[in-house]
């Protein structure tokens, strides 16, 4: 499985997968293990625009970003997240610490200040 | 669509996280045959893909041979209720009660929420967990499907 991820002023943006479950979870946070080592990003979007399902191996991984990127500043942008996720975020109580961007407008406002 | 069908299916595969997915297909699949409403497959999928984890994730994370650790799933149909039962033969719980308290996990440092139960739970009508500690795990969970008149 791969996992695009974009690197672009201070942030990361991650293209979350179809399926985010444990097994997805763990790729991406090898990922980001890489990434995160030259300390320039300090935001995080996940773009979920593509994204069916998710369980609780991504409220996981999305917390473990979270506690990274807190300490310096940082904040956890869920981009485009459809129904059965943003129920999810709900229910997980993620949805107290990310911001939802539902569209590319909202987003580009955030990048523009950020 | 037949009402009062009974239908037992069983899977069996090994402990490595791909099957998360496919255990979730086979789910899906099986479940069809319900006429479930999206949010109630999203739901039985979502539960097991939890009880499947845990086995995965933790039931023989003492073992070497990762190829030959399985876990199996029973698929089992009464009517409209479905009963699935996730069993693995791993090192067991020591203390399921304390296990299934919300947001507890023995894997802080690997980033697991500790929802896993909460979200089988939350999303099936009735859960019942049975370990013995080096032996295994059963998770049993129950949902009745549809109460919709078609």
């Amino acid at each position: 499985m791969e996992v695009l991820t974009y690197q672009f002023q201070n942030f990361l943006w991650i293209q979350v997968p179809e399926e985010l479950d444990q097994h997805a979870s763990d790729i991406i946070r090898k990922k980001c293990e890489i990434i995160f080592l030259d300390n320039k990003r300090k935001h995080v979007v996940f773009d979920f625009s593509k994204t069916i399902f998710m369980d609780s191996g991504g409220v996981g991984m999305i917390m473990g970003r979270y506690r990274q990127i807190k300490p310096r500043g940082g904040q956890v942008y869920i981009y485009r997240p459809g129904k059965r996720i943003l129920r999810i975020l709900e229910i997980s109580g993620l949805m107290r610490i990310v911001n939802i961007c539902e569209n590319m407008e909202q987003m580009e406002v955030v990048m523009e200040r950020s | 669509m037949e009402q009062n069908m009974e239908n037992r299916v069983y899977i069996k595969f090994p402990a490595i996280t791909e099957n998360e997915r496919t255990a979730r297909m086979m789910a899906a699949a099986f479940l069809t045959g319900l006429n479930p409403t999206v949010e109630e497959m999203d739901d039985v999928k979502t539960a097991v893909s939890e009880a499947v984890t845990n086995s995965i994730i933790h039931a023989y994370e003492d073992r070497k041979k990762k190829e030959e650790c399985l876990v199996e799933v029973e698929f089992i149909r009464k009517g409209q209720r479905i009963e699935i039962i996730i069993i693995d033969y791993g090192k067991g719980i020591e203390d399921v009660k304390k296990a299934m308290e919300p947001l507890y996990t023995t894997k802080p440092k690997e980033e697991r929420s500790g929802m896993g139960f909460s979200f089988m739970e939350a999303f099936m009508d009735e859960l019942e967990v049975i370990s013995v500690k080096g032996e295994g795990t059963r998770v049993i969970m129950k949902k009745m499907i549809g109460n919709r008149k078609d």
